[in-house]
């Protein structure tokens, strides 16, 4: 998985390509959390991203708890139909914030 | 070879060995993708599976030869260090099998009560969620525990 932070005034955009699986979960999570301590909003760009695993799903629920607690926002966009399906098996769909 | 009649008797049973150890969930996957791809399954059924699989096997590096309960040993940072073998074999024909097995403590991960999805994040806990997955993604799900091994057959239709 490959991870591009791009910092922009009014969010700070994580573009993420390739799988979010138990082997690369820990390096979204290295760069996720410090992120959201420093922004108002990040944003979570998926259109490169192939697989995710309930290992990516844990970092997604610890960003979205960060987040809620700091009073900021996390945001996915570009969410594949296939990735939404685990999303929606998981309720997750209804955890994370769309756009 | 696998004493199970369910796949003993397909002559297109492949089998992968490895140690139950996260470094080797790649080569596990690309094991069962690799064969998936090789009889024209669907790049959505390949991806399927490869979440199933990469699900079970992750759970048993984390379980299967732990001194931890499931329970005890959530979250799952610390991985067992006397990992023992995971045998891993699929059979593609109308529906694919796929079949894990392990010399480890007797575990059946369908025992284990689905988490509630309907909670809102704060209070929502991971546990239970790669289960979840691969039970809604598998048309069947068999768990046993025979000459002290856990046994584990996933069946998936092809669509």
């Amino acid at each position: 998985m490959n991870i591009n932070v791009i910092h922009n005034e009014e969010k700070t955009t994580i573009v993420l390509s390739g799988r979010l699986d138990t082997t690369t979960s820990p390096k979204l999570q290295e760069i996720l959390l410090p992120e959201i301590s420093n922004a108002e909003h990040i944003e979570l760009d998926f259109a490169k991203l192939i697989f995710v695993s309930s290992a990516g799903l844990r970092i997604l629920l610890m960003g979205e708890k960060a987040a809620k607690t700091k009073g900021s926002r996390q945001t996915l966009v570009n969410v594949s139909p296939d990735i939404m399906e685990v999303f929606e098996i998981t309720g997750f769909s209804s955890v994370l914030n769309f756009e | 070879m696998p004493k199970n009649k369910d796949i003993n008797n397909l002559i297109n049973l492949k089998e992968f060995v490895t140690t139950a150890k996260i470094e080797n969930l790649d080569a596990v996957k690309d094991f069962i993708t690799g064969e998936l791809a090789a009889c024209n399954c669907t790049a959505k059924l390949q991806t399927q599976l490869a979440l199933v699989v990469e699900e079970i096997f992750v759970n048993i590096v984390y379980y299967a030869y732990s001194e931890d309960t499931w329970a005890s040993s959530l979250p799952r940072e610390q991985p067992s260090t006397a990992a023992g073998n995971v045998a891993i074999r699929i059979a593609v024909g109308d529906e694919v099998i796929i079949e894990f097995e392990d010399c480890g403590k007797p575990y059946n991960p369908l025992e284990k009560d689905d988490p509630d999805i309907t909670l809102d994040a704060e209070k929502r806990e991971v546990g239970g969620l790669g289960i979840l997955l691969v039970k809604s993604i598998a048309d069947a799900i068999k768990y046993r525990y025979e000459d002290n091994k856990n046994i584990l057959l996933i069946k998936k239709k092809v669509a």
